[in-house]
């Protein structure tokens, strides 16, 4: 990546904004506010942009902001929210791509945002325990016990055969 | 299914490289493994972002640029008109900043660094410059009145606008190993490098590259041994590759400013910051123990430390934290008290139940509001990987010697 002016982060933000809304997808479980917080993250990023397109991976770094943006406002919204342990609806006569992403979802909603967070960095974007440490701003060995914890919940909330469940796509 | 719109970012080494050559798996290692299957099949039925998402990230921030150039541009005529005040001088002349009728900068400096945590040096970067221009989008890091061992370097950037263009202005400011040596020797070998040497030992090093590098810079290295870089970049998006609003005499006079002199003061030399003072805490702390480095930055450092045949993987990490803050326990495996010194302390254990390594942390707060922290784990002296066992690493009371060391704090 080279250059820093708008045109490039047009172009950045263009190419990236599917992929981070993806994970953003995984990380809030709702749609709308997926995309704030890709906006959040992008506003960031073109404040600084002629420092981020110099860097090696401006990719990697959008993906760190949006992974520590979302565990901030988790954090100041955790003090005067209420977690809901109801289920979201599922729309009637949903296909089984749909069945399966509710279930995921459903399963991550009963996490905390830093155990989501750990998941989606470890299983989703693929990123090694030092790498997501590094993110998440904690110990390596932190990442590896909420790893443990969380895939112990989820596993509860999916049941055991999420082989059945991916075969089923 | 796993193509398309859906498609993962690219292998890392993460959990699933961590998978391959495992046999017999159990059901909980069934479903680690099956995971990512099923997030990406999850991922590929989710809606794509707003069409004009994009559109608004740049209007909202092209906002935000306005709404900072005001702020700035009101901070400093207010500053300005104090200024003025003070000094005596009659209002009037050129541009925004008062032409030559505008105070000087010594006057226009109003941070009490003493009183200032944060350390504001985009005051200074105001008197540096020329008065004839506007500064917005700053962005300035330098805890000047915080732990002596976390003054390593102060940086400031900010926009300076002229009426014929946009200049970005980086500064940054330490104290490196060997300065007046370094003034007296400079390495200059690339065209479009000059040195300049001054009476009082100092030296200036300009760079003005060729297209189409954008960048000038220019060096000082002062007698008291600092070193102040100061970098220009145009962003005039009708031309990137104009030369800055900024002539080079003028960026060599930023970077000779005394406008500099008290951040100068305030910053820690090379050799008394973490990476210099760490080898003798750790053979103080625990004798005849060693380091050898993995990787130093200004506020982390990993390495091995070397303790009769063990080998211990160490990450220290210092950052200021407001005083008197309490240390809390989140999760269990966890204590709080206090040193035999009274420094506030925290000892957590992290213990991977299907994993390979036992990590110990310990956290001990200094007065003047250091932190520092220690996590530590057992590594094979064959592979130095993080190997499973209670002991043979660090002590508790090898990591409090560290910890508490009085040497983080001269």
């Amino acid at each position: 990546m080279t250059g820093g002016g708008v045109g490039d982060f047009e172009d950045f933000a263009h190419a990236r904004s599917g992929q981070l809304l993806r994970t953003a997808c995984l990380l809030t479980g709702d749609w709308h506010l997926a995309e704030d917080l890709v906006q959040d993250t992008l506003g960031k990023l073109f404040r600084k942009w002629r420092r981020v397109s110099a860097m090696e991976s401006p990719v990697a770094y959008a993906h760190t902001t949006l992974v520590r943006t979302f565990v901030s406002a988790q954090r100041l919204r955790r003090s005067s929210e209420r977690p809901d342990d109801s289920l979201p609806d599922t729309a009637a006569g949903a296909s089984d791509d749909i069945d399966l992403r509710v279930t995921l979802m459903a399963g991550l909603s009963r996490l905390s945002p830093q155990d989501r967070a750990v998941l989606v960095l470890r299983y989703w974007e693929d990123r090694s325990v030092e790498v997501t440490a590094e993110i998440l701003r904690v110990s390596p060995g932190a990442v590896r016990t909420r790893s443990k914890r969380a895939l112990d919940r989820l596993r509860v909330v999916l049941g055991a055969d999420i082989t059945l469940l991916a075969a089923s796509c | 299914m796993l193509t398309g719109p859906g498609t993962p970012p690219p292998r890392r080494g993460g959990a699933a490289a961590e998978w391959r050559g495992t046999e017999d798996p159990t059901a909980a290692d069934r479903f680690e493994r099956e995971l990512p299957e099923v997030m990406r099949a999850a991922v590929d039925e989710f809606r794509g972002p707003s069409p004009d998402l994009v559109r608004r990230v740049i209007e909202r921030g092209r906002r935000q640029r306005r709404v900072n150039a005001m702020r700035w541009t009101g901070a400093l005529v207010v500053m300005l008109c104090v200024g003025s005040v003070l000094v005596g001088t009659r209002s009037g002349g050129l541009g925004l900043f008062g032409g030559d009728d505008a105070p000087e900068p010594a006057a226009m400096r109003s941070v009490d660094l003493r009183q200032d945590w944060t350390g504001n040096l985009l005051d200074n970067l105001a008197a540096a410059l020329p008065r004839d221009g506007m500064l917005s989008n700053g962005e300035t890091s330098f805890a000047a009145s915080g732990p002596l061992v976390l003054r390593g370097e102060a940086h400031v950037t900010a926009d300076f606008l002229k009426a014929f263009g946009l200049t970005r202005v980086e500064v940054s400011i330490d104290r490196p190993q060997g300065g007046s040596d370094l003034a007296r020797d400079v390495f200059c070998p690339d065209f479009g490098c000059e040195v300049s040497y001054g009476e009082d030992g100092s030296s200036v090093t300009t760079y003005v590259p060729a297209p189409p590098m954008t960048t000038w810079s220019a060096m000082h290295l002062g007698p008291d041994n600092t070193r102040t870089v100061v970098r220009a970049t145009n962003l005039a998006p009708s031309d990137p590759a104009a030369a800055p609003v900024l002539s080079k005499a003028e960026i060599v006079a930023v970077a000779a400013s005394p406008a500099w002199d008290d951040i100068r003061a305030a910053l820690t030399p090379h050799a008394a910051l973490m990476p210099g003072i760490l080898p003798g805490i750790i053979q103080t702390g625990i004798p005849g123990a060693y380091m050898s480095w993995l990787a130093a930055g200004p506020t982390t450092v990993d390495g091995l430390v070397h303790s009769g045949k063990s080998i211990t993987r160490v990450r220290i990490h210092l950052r200021a934290v407001a005083e008197n803050t309490p240390l809390v326990c989140e999760r269990g495996g966890c204590e709080v008290g206090r040193t035999e010194g009274g420094l506030p302390v925290k000892a957590e254990t992290y213990v991977v139940e299907d994993g390979v390594s036992i990590q110990q942390v310990l956290t001990v707060r200094h007065p003047g509001g250091l932190e520092i922290r220690l996590d530590s784990g057992v590594v094979d002296p064959k592979d130095e990987k993080p190997v499973h066992t209670q002991g043979g690493g660090l002590t508790r009371e090898q990591m409090e010697a560290i910890a508490v060391s009085p040497a983080w704090d001269a």
